[in-house]
């Protein structure tokens, strides 16, 4: 394909589904002019964080800071209310946010890893579009050591396990991640303390190309929120695998 | 057991009260300004918090909110269109007449080209760029077509790349 000016910003900010990201990262690696425009829109999104890094030092003004305390003070009362919970949250069935009271049962099993056969998931499966479960901290939620296998040596467009890689990239935190897809479900992993963990795992939809965004698209949304540094070049996500994923090889 | 929705927007307001400082920033090019904004935006939104449908995100409804009483604001004071003297703005004129051009650093040449930008482009960067907003979202949040929001998008990455980014015809502008 030959990629649009919009097709490469979209790809740059997370935008696009997985299929038309394989297929600009394709075009971009093998197209200089195309790499380079590719360069400067991150650069573009680096500038505009630059600028704004001020403002999250700059003192509040008296009035703000006093409504910013009287909210935190309501919400320590209700949090005392409550049982104490751990901090992730996720999409519930109804869109809304759910608290987690327990991670552990995540931790997927080689079977769980199939995607969609674990006794829960039947339970715990909402309705077409809404992520299953997308991790707000993933300190939690280690994937099995088969999935981790999988996820370190599958290249992009190879199929293992009814898994396929469509892209890799690196998160705006510097974080080596993978989108991938199954029969009927996408998600996206990100490497955190030498191992795979599962940020966002939700049911495909069959969605136009710029479908990302709010409700209908929440492996979008998570691309967005964690922010792509860049997309992996084939070549590059080879070195990667042969390195395995060490923070020297990026 | 599933909290109420104020409960919700109260955790939210704290927890991304940043982002909502770095929008209105956007919007107003003033911090003073921008935080008399978010504390009129995050009233607002205390007031609304039992209509907050949990369905949205709360970063989008908040901005949205913010972004409402900004257009409201500015229609009252019939500001709309009202330009500010970058120069004097960010103190770029040295004491002998001369910019400061050569001495400002990447934050400066950064905070120039951004503030340089119409108000309708500083809010898609602030809001897809900087805070990680989707296309669909700043859509959303500024009213518009998600096809307006990416051609405003495109338009001021390239003029953020006009003004930093060095060209082999001799450099940016900045």
């Amino acid at each position: 394909m030959t990629p649009t000016d919009f097709d490469l910003m979209a790809y740059v900010d997370g935008e696009l589904d997985a299929k038309t990201t394989k297929a600009v990262a394709e075009a971009v690696e093998a197209d200089p002019s195309l790499q380079k425009q590719v360069d400067q829109l991150i650069e573009s999104r680096r500038v505009a964080r630059v600028a704004f890094d001020s403002v999250d030092d700059a003192p509040l003004t008296e009035g703000l800071s006093a409504l910013i305390k009287a909210i935190e003070d309501d919400v320590e009362v209700e949090s005392a209310r409550e049982e104490q919970l751990p901090t992730f949250t996720g999409s519930s069935a109804t869109g809304g946010t759910m608290s987690w009271a327990r991670a552990n049962w995540l931790t997927f099993s080689g079977a769980a890893f199939a995607l969609g056969l674990a006794a829960g998931w039947g339970l715990l499966r909402p309705p077409a579009t809404q992520a299953f479960l997308q991790l707000a901290d993933t300190e939690s939620a280690a994937l099995s050591r088969e999935a981790n296998t999988l996820f370190s040596k599958i290249e992009s467009g190879d199929k293992a396990h009814g898994i396929q890689v469509q892209t890799s990239f690196i998160s705006a935190s510097g974080k080596p991640c993978r989108q991938f897809e199954s029969a009927h479900h996408s998600g996206i992993v990100c490497r955190q303390n030498e191992g795979w963990q599962l940020v966002v795992l939700a049911e495909q939809s069959a969605a136009d190309r710029y479908h990302a965004a709010g409700l209908f698209d929440p492996v979008a949304v998570a691309t967005a929120d964690l922010g792509v540094e860049r997309v992996l070049t084939l070549q590059e996500e080879a070195t990667m695998i042969e390195q395995g994923w060490s923070p020297e090889s990026r | 057991m599933a909290k109420r929705p104020e409960q919700l927007v109260r955790e939210g307001l704290v927890r991304h009260l940043p982002k909502f400082r770095r929008f209105a920033l956007a919007l107003t090019r003033n911090q003073a300004d921008a935080d008399d904004l978010v504390q009129a935006g995050l009233e607002r939104a205390l007031k609304k918090a039992r209509s907050y449908d949990p369905a949205y995100r709360i970063e989008s409804w908040v901005f949205k909110i913010i972004q409402n009483y900004w257009t409201d604001q500015m229609r009252k004071h019939a500001r709309r269109g009202e330009t500010v003297d970058v120069e004097m703005a960010y103190d770029l004129v040295g004491e002998d007449g001369r910019t400061k051009a050569e001495t400002r650093d990447l934050t400066q040449k950064a905070c120039l080209a951004i503030e340089a930008l119409p108000e309708d482009h500083r809010a898609v960067v602030s809001l897809i760029l900087v805070n990680g907003e989707s296309y669909k979202d700043a859509a959303e949040v500024l009213g518009v077509p998600v096809g307006t929001v990416m051609s405003r998008l495109y338009r001021a990455r390239q003029t953020l790349i006009d003004q930093l980014t060095p060209d082999e015809q001799g450099g940016g502008r900045a």
